[in-house]
């Protein structure tokens, strides 16, 4: 007796000491977390161009704040911008405030020089076109009309090429310079921007507190003067995120932590029990994460998230051992509940593994973070508690009986036919509608944003004429001249595509930065056409001979000045262009083209098809690649599931032959009706109502294992009872969350369990004599 | 453009003198529903240092187009309306853009159309006026408020009786621009 007790000192302390040692490991390693979605793609479909880009794009957007200041009279809009300017200057410490421009800094002429090398859509198609005439006709009409609007000098350019460049929006952006400050041009209403670019990350709860402290008195102060504030940018919606999530821990999160407490005090009368209870889940999840870090580098958040509801199920274990130690010495418990906690732990590691078969990186981390987890939680029950709870076996517990009472005032199946015939018909018509349900694979799924504010941000980026930063063409290329080529190649197409209801436009940076061939061109054409019409417009002008030298000089000046994408960077009307650049290492350059618009089904087909032609060409869409993500992942779920219950069944049919159906039966039947009921009130299903039914499934195949094992014991009734109770909870109370994942999967849970909960006594045997 | 827009802004209005402010310009003038006549112009081109003559005939139908007609010495013609500015070469269409989409284009349209409907305060977004004469004969100059205005004229000088006479463009480049008004018809 001594000896053993010795030896189980002995291997608790072993584990403690493994347990530790992985852990410092972890931490000694570094924890790095994964949020990118992009990370959950099986390795084949991950591109490191895509990501790259999409990175890009997102980081430039993520610190961007944008504010539109509008009324129905100018002056009052006016005032309103610089009242709010005044307050947010205050911010200067963390973010660049840009609210007005002085005029003297107005870009000049700085393209001028390049005005051979880089011509306006339209004087090329002329030139290519062979109307050569018409430029010419175009450069006498500007003279001689009032309207020319530029600079006129038939000497440096005779053909006004550089008027027609001056033509072409410099800036993808809807906005003009009135009087200092930024005016959105397609607005009704004067309309103002006013723009932060925060220092650090939206994400950060200080510098939200300081934004939001800054901003929002605004809304009523410039209300009393009749002007209207809008905003748009990520720190909005993390503001908004990190607010929803404070309201849910402190009602669903103290709730379930609350319910907990008074459940344990309530069966147990002491405080002792909640250590001992959520001790081996701690530690399962310290050592699923660690091991996870260790293997995989780094953990995803959805791995941990979901990870951590499934390793959940452990909480049984340790219930059960409480329970029982209620009534026995840890020795006799540890010895009567061991096959019972082997058979739960082995059939949920095996439910659980199989997820490792999947090619998705989010599953496999998530099969190595719940069988760690399990199997940790299981080892600290079976070592740790013995210790935990030593002293004498306290007496029986009151609840246990009153539970048992009513269990046996419960029907049994197996003596009531017509339930058998109630359980078939509910079964198969639960079946029909789950055959007939649709699954949901929509990206709002991971939306967690009020629809208000995401219209509100909708609403100034279309003002502003920003295009999606979800939806766009990439450019992949060895130089930034084999990418402007084929960008080059690629534009007509898509010009093609342009129409006022679909695609609106584009933004691509050939269309400011030609290529060098490009530009060679160019210079080709402009040569043509001074030596068809020079000598024509020489005689209206009445050009002297020596003018004519200067001109003739002045245009091999302008042709020898090419633009390369370094000098061009230089510039200040690169600014708004440079970021559709997104990698400029050479080897591997990469460009955007952004596209404007509302983008059906229809069009994105031929984006897709002009971009499938081109070799390194990809045509990016975020919104629907997570879609299909989402629905790969629930097609991977599925069948896993199916797995996993085929290798479960398959286990246990081994040990309990005949009576497998009661173990099986009220997991797989309080989980095909709550999953018909979901798809007929919800009128569909997703991947994270699925990842819920794992949840059930342990837990009620938990149930029936420990009611059986234990030949139906009333201390093992309240302590499965208890499991089912605290799960409930824990992830059942997500019902009552606003945030769609945590809603889909708490809406699977809470009834599933309650289900399988009311399901499993009826599955019990008539002979509760066999006692221990 | 902005010549063009100044010049029509006074064509056929009477101006009282003193009448220093855009308001008190609204109350005192009124746009005629249509208006033609002929025009003489002589531009100076620095770069060249030549001076070049052109005349034609105009006319408009109060907000829907503006037509303004060079013959000599070349044959053009300019058309705005409140979407597009086109130019034309007897048939031939040499250019024509949107007003709607492009930023540049819309600040010259709105300005433009702003003045055809004697919106003087659209106008004083864009330039200080300094009014001086008597009603017999009277000057306004006009001075641009944004450098990007003034990127394309420097200073206006506009002159007349009854209605304008006289136009001067001065721009940041030295080029000037003289344009007289004749045989006006409402």
């Amino acid at each position: 007796m001594m000896i053993a007790l010795q030896r189980g000192r002995l291997v608790a302390l072993l584990w403690l000491i493994i347990a530790m040692g992985v852990v410092i490991a972890a931490i000694r390693q570094g924890a790095s977390f994964d949020t990118s979605l992009m990370a959950l793609l099986p390795v084949t479909e991950q591109r490191p161009e895509i990501s790259q880009a999409v990175d890009k794009l997102a980081g430039d957007f993520s610190g961007q704040v944008l504010l539109v200041i509008s009324a129905a009279e100018r002056d009052i809009a006016r005032k309103a911008v610089a009242i709010a300017a005044k307050r947010l200057v205050t911010l200067s410490d963390i973010a660049r405030v840009d609210w007005q421009l002085d005029d003297s800094v107005v870009a000049g002429d700085e393209l001028y020089p390049f005005r051979f090398s880089v011509l306006s859509d339209a004087v090329r198609n002329r030139l290519l076109a062979g109307q050569g005439k018409q430029q010419y006709q175009l450069a006498l009409q500007r003279l001689f009309s009032p309207l020319s609007g530029s600079v006129q000098d038939p000497i440096r350019d005779p053909f006004a090429f550089y008027a027609d460049l001056q033509m072409v929006p410099q800036s993808g952006l809807q906005l003009t310079l009135e009087q200092g400050l930024f005016r959105l041009t397609s607005a009704k209403q004067p309309s103002y921007l006013i723009r932060l670019s925060l220092d650090s990350d939206p994400f950060s709860l200080p510098m939200q507190q300081r934004v939001l402290a800054a901003v929002d008195p605004l809304d009523q102060e410039l209300e009393l003067l009749g002007a209207q504030l809008y905003r748009s940018g990520l720190i909005w919606h993390a503001a908004a995120g990190a607010q929803q999530a404070k309201t849910e821990i402190s009602t669903i999160g103290l709730g379930s932590l609350l319910g907990i407490v008074l459940l344990m005090l309530l069966v147990f009368k002491r405080i002792s029990v909640l250590g001992a209870v959520l001790l081996p889940v701690l530690i399962g999840c310290l050592m699923a994460s660690a091991v996870t870090l260790l293997i995989f580098g780094k953990i995803h958040l959805i791995t941990l998230a979901f990870g951590a509801g499934l390793v959940g199920v452990s909480v049984d274990y340790a219930l059960h051992f409480i329970c029982e130690r209620q009534v026995q010495p840890a020795d006799r418990v540890v010895k009567n509940l061991f096959s019972g906690l082997l058979l739960g732990l082995v059939s949920s590691v095996i439910a659980y593994a199989a997820l490792a078969l999947a090619p998705f990186p989010g599953l496999r981390q998530m099969a190595v973070f719940s069988v760690t987890g399990l199997t940790a939680a299981w080892l600290t029950v079976l070592l740790w508690l013995p210790f935990i709870s030593s002293g004498k076996a306290s007496k029986a517990l009151p609840s246990a009986a009153l539970l048992n009472r009513w269990r046996k005032s419960y029907p049994r199946l197996e003596s009531q036919p017509l339930l058998i015939v109630g359980f078939v018909v509910v079964s198969l018509s639960s079946l029909v509608i789950i055959w007939q349900g649709q699954p949901q694979d929509d990206i709002r799924l991971l939306q967690t944003s009020s629809t208000e504010l995401l219209d509100e941000d909708r609403g100034v980026q279309q003002l502003l004429g920003n295009s999606s930063s979800s939806e766009f063409i990439l450019i992949t290329g060895a130089s930034v001249e084999t990418v402007l080529q084929i960008e080059e190649r690629l534009l007509p197409a898509l010009q093609a595509l342009v129409d006022p209801s679909g695609l609106q436009g584009y933004q691509a940076l050939s269309q400011v930065l030609p290529s060098l061939q490009r530009q060679s061109e160019n210079h080709n054409l402009v040569r043509d056409l001074y030596r068809q019409y020079l000598p024509e417009i020489s005689t209206v002008l009445r050009i002297s001979e020596f003018q004519r030298l200067n001109i003739e000089t002045e245009l091999e000046r302008g042709v020898n000045q090419t633009m390369t994408p370094t000098e061009w960077q230089q510039l200040q009307a690169s600014e708004g262009w440079r970021s559709l650049l997104v990698s400029d290492t050479p080897g591997a350059v990469a460009s955007v083209i952004r596209l404007k618009g509302t983008l059906d089904s229809d069009l994105k087909g031929q984006l897709k098809l002009l971009t499938d032609g081109e070799a390194g060409v990809y045509w990016v869409d975020r919104v629907d690649s997570i879609s299909s993500l989402l629905s790969d992942y629930r097609q991977q779920i599925i069948q896993w599931l199916l797995i996993a219950y085929g290798l479960v069944l398959g286990l246990l049919a081994i040990r309990y032959r005949t009576n497998l159906w009661r173990i099986i039966l009220p997991p797989l039947t309080a989980s095909l009706i709550t999953f018909a009921a979901l798809i007929l009130s919800d009128g569909g299903y997703n991947l994270f109502n699925l990842i819920a039914l794992m949840l059930v499934l342990g837990i009620g195949l938990d149930m029936g294992i420990f009611l059986y094992e234990s030949a139906d014991s009333d201390h093992t009734w309240l302590a499965v009872s208890l499991s089912a109770v605290t799960s409930l909870l824990a992830f059942g109370l997500l019902t009552f969350s606003k945030t769609p994942v945590l809603y889909h999967f708490g809406v699977i849970v809470l009834p599933g369990l309650c289900l399988v909960w009311l399901i499993a006594p009826l599955m019990r045997r008539l002979q509760p004599e066999i006692k221990t | 453009m902005i010549r063009w827009l100044v010049i029509l802004l006074f064509v056929g209005w009477s101006v009282v003198s003193q009448a220093a402010d855009s308001r008190l310009l609204e109350s005192l003038t009124t746009a005629p529903e249509a208006l033609k006549g002929q025009f003489t112009q002589v531009k100076y081109v620095q770069a060249l240092d030549a001076r070049f003559e052109s005349s034609g005939s105009f006319d408009y139908q109060r907000g829907s187009s503006i037509r303004w007609h060079t013959l000599t010495p070349i044959d053009n013609l300019l058309t705005l309306t409140p979407r597009t500015i086109s130019s034309q070469q007897g048939d031939t269409l040499l250019s024509s853009l949107d007003s709607q989409t492009n930023p540049v284009v819309t600040i010259f349209s709105d300005i433009f159309f702003g003045v055809m409907t004697a919106q003087w305060q659209t106008l004083a977004e864009y330039f200080e006026m300094d009014i001086q004469g008597s009603k017999e004969h009277w000057t306004v100059t006009l001075h641009p408020i944004d450098k990007s205005v003034e990127q394309v004229v420097a200073r206006v000088e506009l002159s007349g009786d009854e209605l304008l006479r006289e136009v001067l463009l001065f721009e940041a480049t030295g080029d000037q621009t003289q344009i007289k008004f004749i045989e006006l018809q409402q």
